[in-house]
């Protein structure tokens, strides 16, 4: 009854997530795809667009659905599948996040938006190679830290560094595009399975005590860091410049009230808020489904994130459990510190809330982890408990 | 069925960790609500008065695009502020909307209630509609006055380009237009918006960066019923930088009067810089509304630079230059009995003057214009030489003037050594295989008259911040053509003698002795049916100040046609800027800018 109420949860959870997904995608980017098609017509031919009247455009949605189709057949696929498969894969899935995260950096194969490259274009879909890397190295960590034993692990030559190598290899590469929160979520990831791998609280305090000028520096090197900082720490002031995007965010949320202005009737979409319908878009959940709808996502996260840490305690093995906790931690952590953003608790930042928000391939390796957390919770009944007494 | 190398201690071990960060998410997750929950419940009145009662509208500033100046400190181009009146409907009930139009339609004079319909479909609240456009001050006051009963009422403020000299100015000023399809991107890469209107030629196209404004942009802030409370300047907008030209508006505007109802071209230079004082081309159009042109299509041609014509007698003056400079003596004369056989050639050239003029010398032949003398003149100096001489001297190139679509005009560069001897000497009058522009000929003059620098006709005199700053100052340019003092005199006689002397062929025209005129007619041939007149000159001649070139199309005689409007416009220079001689061509700016800083005044004296 256990094994199903977990999977189940998990599963049903995850679906209800890109359910309200689809539908705050298709509320936010309505607007926006329109704008961004009549500006677009606009610079081809002025003449014509004064005749234009597309108010509303279903682009995002059609391929945020075709990312959803994709992203359930993973799903099932991994479901189905036998995660231990993934230990034998780990090494090649490693490199090949390594290859993409170079290939991004080459001019005229990454895409440029916003003065970073973070995209590889595909036909007429863009993935993000970063949001494969997160998972790959999730599996990565998880299979090296296995390989060990528990004296190879509290080692700093043979446990530690060698996976510290590999995690500044990502980051590095991250940093290039740039994208620092990536980076940081991507430390944050590592470091909790390292933590619960049982590596050893020392090294990982120094480690943490290093990488904190690190992030200092790569803060005060880029003067956009300095000003969103500075934004963050006076949080009323400039509400018309540095902080509008925060001030119009708190509006969206907090105009919401109790109930929300009802689905697809928020104001702020229309070019008030920036990136509605990606990274904001727990703001327009707040403001059209109000203080019930957004506690209800964040509920759902939880939950999630309860049945996941579940999965992982119940896990069959050491890979399984560090598997589990990694990913648990890579869809709870972007999801916990998308809202805190939202709520202005941390400085305004490009950041996915993970099956809800616009985005292919974030969409895509969610759902994909699920499918592997899946999976690892489908095993966990018929042997964890023969196992771990036979190893008592 | 697994590989296990897990050890029990470290389950354990795993355990303990896995419940330290269940704490920290518990905490994490209760952080969360803490702050979710204020802001939407306690605060949640105050954001939604923000969200409904307070809309902050982003709104572009439209910047002022700089002005156009002649040298007086006159406007050729002005953009002037105009109101646009726009209904939004923000969070309005239809009966609200529906008032608003009803009043509206009163204070505009025009239904706009059948508008209404196209405010019911519009789906953002924000979209507006345009009722009215191009109001001015005095059209949108009293809508003004009543704005607070009128909920849902924008006004937008935006510019118009007015060029008060109208047709007068049309082929300098240049006017705007759309950004042409071509050039849209590179528009944009500079920061221009797609509805932006630029600057489609001349003028206000060449110094397109300078004129362009930098639009700017405020946040509005509008209650519920979508009236604007108060508004917050993000980015102010930047006017444009102002354009001085070197242009006499006045004289500009006195030299289409002379040409209207002709077609023609005027112009007005000064020798001494290559400065252009006037230039006109008739017909013109209103830059105003250039969608009203006249039937005429070629009234959007500025034919000082745009069209080919054969110069004619005008042309002389190079040829005896040529000659002069071949070695061909001055006092050399040719008889003219009223016609001229080249051997070979069965059919006879002709003088104009029936019955010839006898015995005549250089100056003699400039000023009667004697069509046997200069063909056996250009017969004697050979086609190389004078096609030589007429390139140094800028025909059958680009002057380099600061407007759109200069043509080159044609020479027989490469053709000379091979020309049959019937065009050579058609060469010696300026006809047959030579196509000019009004302003390569008066500019070969200007180089005669200021003694051999050929300069870049300009029209820029200075650019200036809207502060008053100068920012670019015209440097204009110029090569040395080679003139030797004794040639320049021996054919100036000859000008000064087509002017001044009984006889000459721009006697009659009446120039006063005092202005100094030297000058040369031209009736040149363009086609079998009608001869364009044409008059070139400049006074004083001594130390010229002004030169004029004067061609009416199809006029007729040169002396008797053009020559009296050249008169007209020396008449017109020197009897207003004689009169007063602080308004004198070197100082002109100085009275007018009495009020500017020192410094502006002290360059303009370096620049003349």
């Amino acid at each position: 009854m256990r094994k199903l109420n977990t999977t189940f949860l998990i599963f049903t959870i995850t679906l209800i997530l890109v359910g309200i997904g689809l539908a705050m995608v298709y509320s936010s980017s309505a607007p926006v795809s329109a704008y961004q098609i009549r500006r677009s017509v606009q610079m081809e031919n002025p003449q014509e667009a004064a005749q234009l009247n597309i108010y509303h455009d279903l682009g995002y949605l059609k391929k945020q659905a075709i990312w959803a189709v994709l992203g359930f057949a993973v799903m099932l696929f991994l479901y189905y599948g036998d995660y231990q498969k993934l230990k034998e894969y780990g090494n090649w899935l490693m490199l090949i996040a390594l290859v993409l995260l170079v290939l991004v950096l080459i001019p005229h194969v990454g895409v440029m938006v916003n003065g970073a490259r973070r995209w590889l274009r595909l036909g007429s879909f863009t993935i993000q190679p970063s949001e494969f890397a997160k998972l790959a190295l999730v599996i990565f960590m998880a299979k090296l830290l296995s390989e060990k034993d528990k004296y190879e692990i509290r080692s700093f030559l043979k446990g530690f560094l060698p996976a510290l190598m590999v995690l500044a290899m990502f980051l590095i590469l991250v940093i290039l595009e740039p994208d620092l929160g990536t980076a940081v979520i991507m430390g944050s990831i590592v470091f909790v399975i390292w933590y619960i791998g049982g590596v050893r609280v020392l090294h990982l305090a120094s480690l943490a005590a290093v990488s904190v000028p690190c992030l200092f520096v790569a803060i005060v090197i880029k003067q956009y860091r300095i000003d969103r900082l500075i934004a963050f720490f006076f949080q009323d002031k400039d509400i018309l410049g540095i902080n509008y995007q925060l001030n119009q965010s708190l509006i969206a949320v907090g105009s919401g009230g109790l109930f929300g202005k009802g689905l697809g009737r928020g104001l702020q979409k229309y070019q008030f808020l920036a990136e509605p319908h990606t990274d904001f878009t727990f703001a327009i959940i707040g403001e059209e489904l109000g203080f019930i709808g957004a506690t209800l996502v964040v509920l759902l996260f939880f939950l999630l994130v309860i049945q996941g840490i579940r999965v992982a305690i119940k896990a069959p093995d050491y890979f399984g459990g560090l598997l589990a906790a990694g990913i648990i931690t890579m869809i709870g952590l972007s999801a916990y510190i998308n809202f805190m953003i939202v709520l202005g608790c941390l400085p305004t930042k490009g950041m996915t809330l993970p099956f809800i928000s616009y985005g292919g391939s974030s969409l895509l390796v969610n759902m994909a982890a699920i499918g592997i957390l899946l999976n690892i919770s489908k095993y966990k009944e018929f042997v964890v408990y023969g196992n771990r007494q036979r190893d008592d | 069925m697994l590989k296990e190398k897990t050890k029990p201690s470290e389950y354990l071990f795993l355990h303990r960790r896995f419940k330290i960060l269940i704490l920290l998410l518990a905490a994490s997750f209760v952080v969360l609500a803490l702050r979710l929950f204020p802001i939407t419940l306690i605060q949640g009145k105050y954001y939604r008065e923000l969200s409904e009662n307070n809309f902050l509208v982003p709104q572009r500033l439209e910047a002022p695009r700089g002005t156009i100046f002649d040298r007086n400190h006159l406007t050729i181009a002005v953009s002037r502020v105009t109101f646009s009146v726009y209904v939004s409907p923000f969070k309005l009930e239809l009966q609200a909307i529906h008032e608003t139009l009803t009043r509206l339609s009163a204070l505009l004079n025009r239904d706009v209630i059948s508008l209404e319909d196209r405010l019911g479909r519009l789906i953002s609240k924000w979209q507006k509609v345009l009722l009215a456009k191009n109001l001015s001050l005095a059209e949108i006051t009293p809508i003004l006055e009543e704005q607070y009963n009128l909920p849902g009422l924008i006004v937008e403020e935006s510019f118009k380009r007015y060029y008060p000299a109208g047709p007068a100015t049309c082929h300098i000023s240049g006017h705007l237009g759309m950004i042409p399809k071509s050039l849209v991107s590179q528009f944009l890469d500079q920061n221009y918006d797609p509805k932006d209107l630029v600057g489609i030629v001349n003028i206000e196209r060449i110094y397109e960066s300078s004129l362009h404004g930098r639009a700017g942009k405020e946040i509005v802030r509008r209650d519920a019923r979508g009236r604007k409370r108060d508004a917050y300047v993000s980015h102010p907008p930047e006017s444009g930088n102002n354009v001085f030209l070197t242009l006499d508006l006045k004289l500009q505007k006195y030299a289409y009067q002379q040409l209207q109802g002709r077609s023609g071209v005027i112009i007005a230079m000064d020798p001494s810089n290559g400065a252009i004082l006037a230039m006109v081309s008739t017909p013109g159009f209103d830059p105003n509304d250039p969608g009203s042109f006249s039937e005429e299509g070629s009234c959007f041609l500025n034919k000082a630079i745009q069209e080919h014509y054969p110069p004619g007698s005008t042309f002389k003056m190079i040829t005896c230059l040529a000659a002069l400079r071949s070695g061909i003596s001055p006092e050399k004369k040719f008889h003219c009995n009223g016609k001229f056989y080249l051997p070979q050639w069965n059919k006879p050239f002709t003088c104009f003057q029936t019955g010839g003029h006898g015995w005549v010398n250089i100056q003699e032949a400039i000023k009667y214009s004697c069509n046997i003398y200069f063909y056996q003149l250009a017969d004697a100096v050979g086609a190389k030489r004078l096609v030589d001489c007429a390139f140094q001297l800028g025909l059958g190139s680009l002057t380099g003037v600061d407007l759109s679509g200069e043509v080159r005009g044609y020479l027989p560069l490469n053709l000379a050594a091979g020309l049959p001897p019937g065009e050579v000497i058609l060469l010696g009058i300026g006809q047959g295989r030579i196509a000019t522009t009004p302003l390569q000929i008066l500019n070969a003059f200007c180089a005669f008259a200021n003694g051999g620098r050929l300069w870049t006709p300009h029209l820029l005199d200075r650019i200036e911040s809207p502060g008053g700053e100068v920012m670019i100052f015209t440097d204009p340019k110029y090569h040395e053509i080679h003139l030797s003092n004794s040639a320049r005199s021996t054919i100036l006689e000859g000008l000064v003698a087509a002017v001044n002397e009984e006889g000459g062929t721009a006697y009659k025209a009446g120039f006063l002795r005092d202005w100094k005129v030297a000058g040369k007619t031209g009736t040149a041939q363009r086609d079998l049916e009608a001869t364009d007149a044409w008059f070139v000159g400049f006074a004083p001649y001594d130390d010229p100040k002004l030169a004029v070139l004067v061609l009416v199309e199809k006029g007729g005689h040169g002396g008797a046609v053009a020559a009296p409007l050249a008169k007209n416009i020396f008449g017109y220079y020197f009897t207003n800027w004689k009169e007063n001689p602080q308004e004198d061509a070197p100082n002109v700016l100085s009275s007018s800018t009495a009020g500017k800083p020192q410094h502006a005044m002290a360059m303009n004296g370096e620049d003349f």
